[in-house]
């Protein structure tokens, strides 16, 4: 559980930089970039072993 | 006997040094081959000279000990797997599916996040195999590909950001992965090490690194090599086509079949749902499976090896195998040992230099040095010199993993950066301080962190004493992040058109975030001890300096192949 | 490759077998064959599949006749099949009359007997010594299984058989990873070596044993199987480096570090799917000359790949190497098809 939640946070984290670093800074961007961000962290967290 | 290890120790890292600053143009395995050859010559000369014949005799055995076929094996069939999701049409399958998300809610921003990240989810055995696939994907959305969807700035942040997060997904594989080198040596102590106790902290540690690396290109990389990225701009009155009638990406239905078939058989050998088989036989089965299925050849499979990675990793247990035999390693950890007795660095500070030695000097596949190095690293442990528990052990390899894992990347002898390079139209070297500075400033230490407050309680769930923290690996990834975030825009700000300022400036960042992460690998290792943490920045700072000073200044203007841009 | 060319030219018959990529396949096969007894049922299966796809999607769209000899040699495997099955059986009854197990022992005359079972890692071998219709003496000349099993295992039986002074099934031992089979072993070993001392004891015929050791040869199981995985992914890297080390100046392919920077500097960069040139490179590794061949038309010949890579392949280097490669093979057909004319 505490795996998901970790590469949950560090998902959206990264998201963010990532859509910032992509000049998409808008408010619907960062929430996008956010969105996949944590599909990417949970799916990380779901090949590694718990 | 002490002397035989100093002497191929120097003729092992004389070879490596002379191949990576060019003096030596020959591919990096056939130099390990050499070097292992002379090894074991010079090797055999004083063991005969000491010992007598039947010293000699044992040679051969020791040396060959020293291979592990394991990782090889499952690199092979690994890439058999992805030269089969290839030619059935996986990767367009993929591609397909990329196309859908970004007709989501998550949008494109959503996407390219997803895809950038995508190497390490699909945990294949080398980043190039996904790369190869993708980037000729992610170079349409700029102009010059055909969709004009990202400006030139963009396209550099996405290339730069998805290639290093490509050429760090072979380190959390777990079919033929550089971090089983590792979990092999760690497995001595904990019995379930082999499951994937490095894999965790590798693919965290990338996550965050990769978004950093996207920020350097953006607000560094870009400044300090102005012209040196032959990409163009749309003109202006272009009429960018974010809305809508792009080209629909259509996958033949194998390629769907193929990618479920490389899920189901990535997923079988990871969780082994059927009990416990080796994965070599999972993915050759798969791979077996799709050449039915799919209706594609033998040749097909052939097509998806990728020479480099196994000869790395081959070459490399060899030169480690000859080091082992002439005592070449312990020659090294008395070298480190050494540096542990001056007061100034002590044990965190060695470590803290030793966890970077492969950013320091990258090689074009990080398991050429990994398999030579990591046995050092052991030795470090209650093995032999028994500066570090079994715990703090783990902690090192999972930061000396990553940061080998990562170093293909910025490596000028054909390393997996060059393919970003190549696609982005850059000059070799654009991208070097972008994934150094993440790797040594972000990687490493979160690695650490993630690794000391997580995933040791994973793998030693008996032993109390690790705490399963994460509001302290979050708040340790907000605070590296923020720092390193602070830095790079600072930085930005500080540029002018003076070359020689700027790459003051960029030193001044790597030395300051370098100290940073190893004041935090020192804390990882031995928490709240003041002269350790202090040791360990002083450490970080020279290995700052060691690989700050390897960033270009300017870059090569041979052969830029542009269009555009004041050099033509 | 034909026979009239083996015949007239030997030497260049299998060089250009050597140089076959299908060959080299079934000479790998034949070598696993060869030293792993349990893989040689599925290795045929693999091979006639593979073969029987091949040839057949050769006679359809060429009338090639290939998969005739194929289906001719299934045929012959279903007969020998058939015939070795009739011979078991008929022997495997007779024998079942004459065994030398519990009382068969009267019916085995005094003497010194050596037989081999299969034990756990290889043949366990024993010398049996018979008189007056009882075992007095057993000697192991060969037990490879030291490592995996105790020793008293077998010493205990051996003891108990002493004792008894016949044959009989020993109980089950502890739960030690091939220890049944050592024991199965053992006893079989014993089992071949009394048998011999039995007059007209029946044995397979040779045809049978032929066929059995070399079509079946032991059963297959799940270390078969894993092993078969890796040593065919080792075999496929060897078979793909050892592709470029046959034809000359396709050596330099082998050392390509798939970083893409040639195609970066390539004012062509893709075509018809294969990135240029480092897809040229990759091909020709391969073998595929031909399509290297078909794609050399694109590449300009400016040599900027060269300098760009860092180990200096280029596009045109291969592609010479390549046309080297399809005219030597053109040529050596066209004096093939004279010869065969003439």
């Amino acid at each position: 559980m505490l795996l998901w939640i970790i590469f949950a946070f560090v998902g959206i984290l990264s998201g963010l930089i990532i859509a910032w670093a992509l000049e998409m800074t808008s408010p619907k961007e960062l929430f996008q970039g956010a969105l996949g961000g944590l599909i990417a962290g949970l799916l990380m967290s779901a090949m590694l072993p718990h | 006997m002490e002397f035989l290890g100093y002497i191929t120790l120097a003729i092992f890292l004389g070879l490596m040094l002379l191949t990576l600053f060019g003096y030596i143009r020959t591919p990096v395995q056939t130099v390990l081959v050499l070097s292992t050859i002379l090894c074991l010559v010079v090797g055999g000369l004083f063991r005969f000279s000491a010992y007598g014949w039947n010293s000699v005799a044992l040679m051969p055995n020791e040396f060959l000990g020293g291979i592990i076929l394991h990782p090889i094996t499952a690199l092979l069939t690994g890439l058999f797997l992805a030269g089969g999701l290839k030619a059935s049409g996986g990767f367009e399958a993929l591609k397909a599916i990329l196309g859908y998300l970004r007709r989501s809610p998550i949008g494109l921003v959503g996407t390219l996040v997803i895809l950038i990240n995508l190497p390490v989810i699909s945990s294949l055995p080398c980043g190039r195999i996904l790369a190869a696939a993708l980037l000729p994907l992610l170079f349409t959305f700029g102009f010059e590909g055909g969709l004009g969807i990202l400006t030139k700035s963009q396209l550099i942040v996405l290339i730069g950001a998805f290639t290093r997060n490509s050429m760090g997904s072979c380190g959390p594989s777990p079919i033929g992965g550089v971090g089983q080198i590792a979990e092999g040596f760690l497995g001595s102590f904990f019995p379930t090490a082999s499951d994937g106790i490095l894999r965790a902290p590798q693919a965290f540690a990338l996550m965050l690194g990769t978004a950093v690396v996207a920020l350097f290109l953006k607000f560094i990389s870009q400044k300090l090599y102005p012209n040196d990225v032959a990409l163009r701009e749309a003109p202006a009155g272009f009429a960018t086509q974010s809305g809508g009638a792009e080209v629909l990406i259509k996958a033949p239905i194998q390629g769907f079949i193929a990618l479920a078939i490389f899920v189901i058989s990535l997923l079988i050998a990871i969780f082994q749902p059927l009990g416990k088989m080796p994965v070599q036989s999972v993915l050759v089965a798969g791979a077996l499976l799709m050449i039915v299925v799919c209706r594609i050849r033998l040749n097909d499979l052939l097509e998806g090896i990728i020479l480099l990675p196994v000869t790395a990793m081959a070459a490399g247990f060899l030169a480690a195998g000859a080091l082992a035999a002439t005592g070449g390693f312990v020659a090294l950890a008395s070298i480190l040992n050494s540096l542990v007795s001056i007061k100034a660095l002590g044990v965190a500070g060695m470590l803290a230099i030793f966890v970077q030695f492969q950013t320091i000097l990258p090689l074009s596949c990080a398991r050429i040095l990994t398999a030579a190095l990591v046995p050092t690293l052991y030795l470090f442990g209650p093995a032999q010199f028994n500066f570090l528990s079994w715990s703090q052990l783990a902690i090192v390899m999972a930061a000396y993993i990553i940061n080998a894992t990562t170093s293909c990347g910025p490596s000028p002898l054909g390393g997996g950066g060059m393919m970003g390079e190549g696609t982005m139209r850059a000059e070799t070297g654009f991208i070097k301080g972008a994934y150094t500075f993440a790797s040594m400033a972000v990687m490493a230490p979160m690695a650490a962190i993630f690794m000391k407050f997580l995933n040791l309680s994973v793998f030693q769930p008996s032993d109390p004493g690790f705490a399963r923290n994460i509001y302290m690996i979050g708040a340790f990834a907000l605070v590296i992040a923020g720092v390193n975030v602070t830095f790079i825009f600072l930085g930005s700000k500080v540029f002018n058109p003076n070359i020689s300022r700027n790459f003051v400036v960029q030193l001044l960042g790597f030395l300051f975030s370098g100290g940073f992460g190893g004041g935090i690998l020192a804390f990882a290792l031995f928490e709240m001890d003041a002269t350790k943490i202090c040791q360990g920045v002083l450490g970080g700072v020279i290995a700052a300096a060691l690989i700050g000073l390897m960033v270009p200044k300017t870059l090569s203007k041979r052969l830029t192949a542009t269009l555009s841009g004041p050099t033509l | 490759m034909t026979l009239s060319e083996l015949l007239h030219n030997p030497i260049n018959f299998f060089w250009n077998a050597l140089r076959t990529r299908g060959v080299r396949l079934v000479v790998y096969a034949i070598i696993v064959a060869a030293i792993f007894p349990s893989s040689r049922f599925i290795l045929l299966v693999a091979v006639i599949l593979a073969l029987g796809s091949i040839w057949w999607r050769e006679y359809r769209f060429n009338r090639n006749s290939k998969v005739i000899y194929l289906l001719a040699f299934i045929a012959f495997l279903l007969i020998g099949y058939v015939v070795t099955f009739v011979n078991v059986k008929n022997v495997d009854e007779l024998r079942f009359g004459m065994s030398p197990w519990g009382d068969g022992i009267y019916q085995v005359t005094d003497g010194t007997y050596i037989g081999e079972g299969q034990g756990y890692r290889g043949p366990i071998k024993v010398e049996v010594q018979v008189k007056d219709h009882r075992i007095i003496g057993i000697k192991t000349l060969d037990y490879p299984d030291l490592i995996s099993v105790l020793d008293n295992q077998i010493k205990i039986f051996k003891q108990q058989l002493l004792a008894r002074g016949r044959l009989f099934a020993p109980g089950q031992p502890e739960m030690l990873r091939g220890a049944t089979e050592t024991l199965t072993g053992y006893v079989n070993a014993i089992q071949d070596a009394l048998s011999k001392g039995i007059p007209a004891f029946p044995h397979y015929d040779w045809f049978s044993r032929t066929f059995l050791s070399l079509f079946i040869g032991q059963a297959p199981n799940r270390v078969t199987l894993n092993a078969l995985a890796i040593l065919f992914a080792v075999f496929m890297v060897f078979e793909y480096a050892f592709q470029s080390m046959l034809i000359p100046g396709t050596g330099r392919s082998i050392n390509c570090y798939n970083c893409a920077s040639c195609v970066g500097v390539c004012p062509v960069k893709e075509v018809e799917g294969v990135q240029i040139p480092m897809g040229l490179v990759l091909l020709t590794r391969l073998g595929n000359y031909e399509r290297v061949m078909e794609l050399s038309k694109y590449c300009v010949g400016c040599g900027r790949c060269a300098a760009k890579c860092p180990i200096g392949n280029s596009g045109p280097l291969v592609i010479s190497a390549a046309f080297q490669a399809v005219r030597e093979k053109r040529r050596s057909t066209s004096t093939q098809n004279k010869r065969d004319t003439a």
